[in-house]
């Protein structure tokens, strides 16, 4: 009776995903620009945060400069494309190559330390990468950035039409949920659980945690590259700050901690409610200048004071008590 | 007599000014139940520690069925088959009863991936948590801790399992408990040695008991031996 229930509850919310990802793959042809204009940006926030989640969400090494992997899709792409002609879809795939070899370095010097060091880390990184950027004026543009002037031409990235990109935004997130599905229920994921949980411990039973963090890192490297490129063509301009941005890293983190660090809803469920309401912050906040950011600090310590484990762990707790009672 | 499989030589082991252990020398053959007993802070658990891996030594060599493992990281020296459990049960909190072994026994070369739920199912019941097994680690209480901390360490097939502190703050019956479990141990051919405060626990559990104090070895031999030895009652009573 109850393996019968359990199946058709597993079937019921089969259904419920499909339809829902359905609804979200037609959703352009029934909105408006504004409102896809603010599903890409929390698609793509919703990305770094899936990127962040699988390194520091899990392990509890906190990255705080997780924008260098944007940045490095961002130009990598736009410079061979500008000065070699080749065409961002293969310049996101070649920026891979960068960002793996980057996570693999950070971690072989940083993860044997405390965690502290990897957080420093890769904030200096992302400064010094800032600082490549806006010093190599020849190829990166320096302080001017990359422009890109509007046009239709599929084959290099480029459309007039705002649904592509959503389309293509989309595509990237449900894999990048995939991903991040099948590692939070495999092997992999629960010995980054257990790394998170304790570290020691997990090395005493046989796992090499060193290689797992390494690996962690490098894949969640892999799936923040690509959104570089993604935004360079869809914004169709880059300058160093923007991409390379400490503000976006820290957006990333406070994301993360307040959907549920180390779950696989919690990047999804602080995406959904942070990037609207950070949006509509901004909007009416205007014309008092960094209120929103104050604003931030607040949310995240009442976060880290009443929802230590984040709004995941806020539901399951909850869903707990109505149980009780 | 049966060869040596852990021979640790000339142990120093300091931390900043404090030295945990001053030149500690032992040797535990196959397949024997050695004691390890000492007040507090006389480094036992620094010993654990050192040969588990967990701290690496300032000075001296640890050799495991012949082999020099000084340096060998933790990990490997887990898959090698030296396991260990702590003085407080240290589970993996984001994980199932059944996780927490399962990726343990992944880590087990003996088993295939398609059987480490069975396996882990096995070890869990021989342990006593087969009620636990789908169970949060939260709803556990210290003395199933204790034992999910033994499940994971008999998920990589250990030939020396180091017990650090199992029966402190026990009842008498789960205390007899842990002796059964012991006792089945050491007649499938496992090597134990065992930490502990209870001196009777040790005296009719192990067949050697190696008394530390202030980080050396002030007495070694049979329980009965030990026990009635005037420096340990003097380390023990001050």
């Amino acid at each position: 009776m109850l393996k019968e229930l359990s199946k058709s509850n597993k079937y019921y919310k089969t259904i419920v995903i499909i339809l829902l990802i359905l609804v979200l793959g037609v959703l352009p042809n029934f909105t408006g620009s504004a409102v896809i204009r603010l599903l890409i940006l929390t698609y793509t926030t919703l990305i770094m945060t899936i990127s962040w989640n699988i390194v520091s969400g899990y392990t509890r090494f906190l990255s705080l400069g997780h924008s260098m992997f944007l940045g490095i899709g961002a130009y990598t792409s736009a410079i061979l494309y500008t000065k070699y002609n080749i065409s961002p879809w293969i310049g996101m795939i070649i920026s891979l190559i960068p960002s793996a070899l980057l996570a693999f370095v950070i971690g072989v010097l940083t993860f044997r330390l405390h965690g502290a060091f990897f957080a420093l880390t890769t904030i200096a990184i992302l400064q010094i990468l800032m600082l490549i950027a806006l010093h190599f004026k020849d190829i990166t543009g320096g302080a001017l950035g990359i422009i890109y002037l509007p046009k239709n031409d599929p084959m290099n990235f480029f459309f007039l039409d705002i649904a592509y990109y959503y389309y293509i935004i989309y595509i990237m997130l449900l894999i990048s949920l995939y991903i991040s599905y099948k590692i939070d229920q495999g092997f992999f994921g629960k010995s980054l659980k257990a790394i998170g949980d304790d570290e020691i411990a997990a090395s005493t039973i046989g796992i090499n945690t060193m290689k797992i963090k390494i690996l962690a890192f490098i894949i969640s490297s892999l799936i923040a590259t690509p959104v570089g490129t993604f935004y360079a063509q869809y914004i169709g301009y880059i300058i160093p700050q923007s991409v390379f941005d400490l503000n976006l890293s820290i957006r990333i983190a406070v994301i993360g901690m307040i959907g549920g660090a180390g779950t696989f809803l919690g990047p999804i469920l602080g995406a959904i409610i942070f990037v609207p309401a950070d949006q509509l912050l901004t909007t009416y906040l205007s014309s008092y200048y960094g209120l929103n950011l104050v604003i931030y600090g607040l949310l995240l310590m009442i976060s880290a004071i009443f929802l230590p484990t984040g709004v995941v762990g806020f539901i399951g707790g909850f869903t707990k008590w109505l149980k009780k009672y | 007599m049966a060869k040596e499989i852990l021979t640790a030589k000339n142990i120093i082991k300091k931390f900043g000014g404090l030295i945990a252990l001053k030149g500690v020398s032992i040797g535990i053959r196959q397949g024997e139940i050695v004691g390890i007993m000492g007040p507090n802070g006389s480094g036992k658990t620094t010993l654990i520690n050192v040969i588990s891996g967990v701290y690496m030594p300032d000075e001296g060599r640890v050799i495991f069925e012949g082999k020099d493992i000084t340096y060998i990281p933790s990990h490997l020296r887990a898959r090698m088959g030296i396991l260990r459990t702590y003085q407080t049960p240290r589970p993996f909190r984001k994980l199932s009863v059944i996780e927490n072994v399962a990726i343990a026994v992944r880590n087990n070369p003996r088993y295939n991936r398609e059987n480490v739920y069975k396996v882990s199912r096995d070890i869990l019941t021989f342990v006593g948590l087969e009620k636990y097994i789908d169970a949060p680690v939260s709803s556990l209480n210290t003395f199933m801790l204790k034992k999910l901390d033994l499940a994971r360490a008999l998920a990589l097939s250990p030939k020396l399992l180091m017990i650090d502190e199992m029966v402190a703050g026990l009842t008498e019956a789960e205390a007899l408990e842990v002796s059964k479990l012991i006792k089945e141990l050491h007649r499938q051919g496992i090597t134990l040695m065992i930490v502990e405060h209870v001196i009777p626990f040790l005296a009719e559990t192990c067949e050697r008991i190696i008394v530390l104090n202030e980080g050396k070895i002030i007495a070694e031999g049979k329980p009965d031996e030990v026990i009635s030895n005037p420096a340990v009652i003097s380390s023990y009573i001050g």
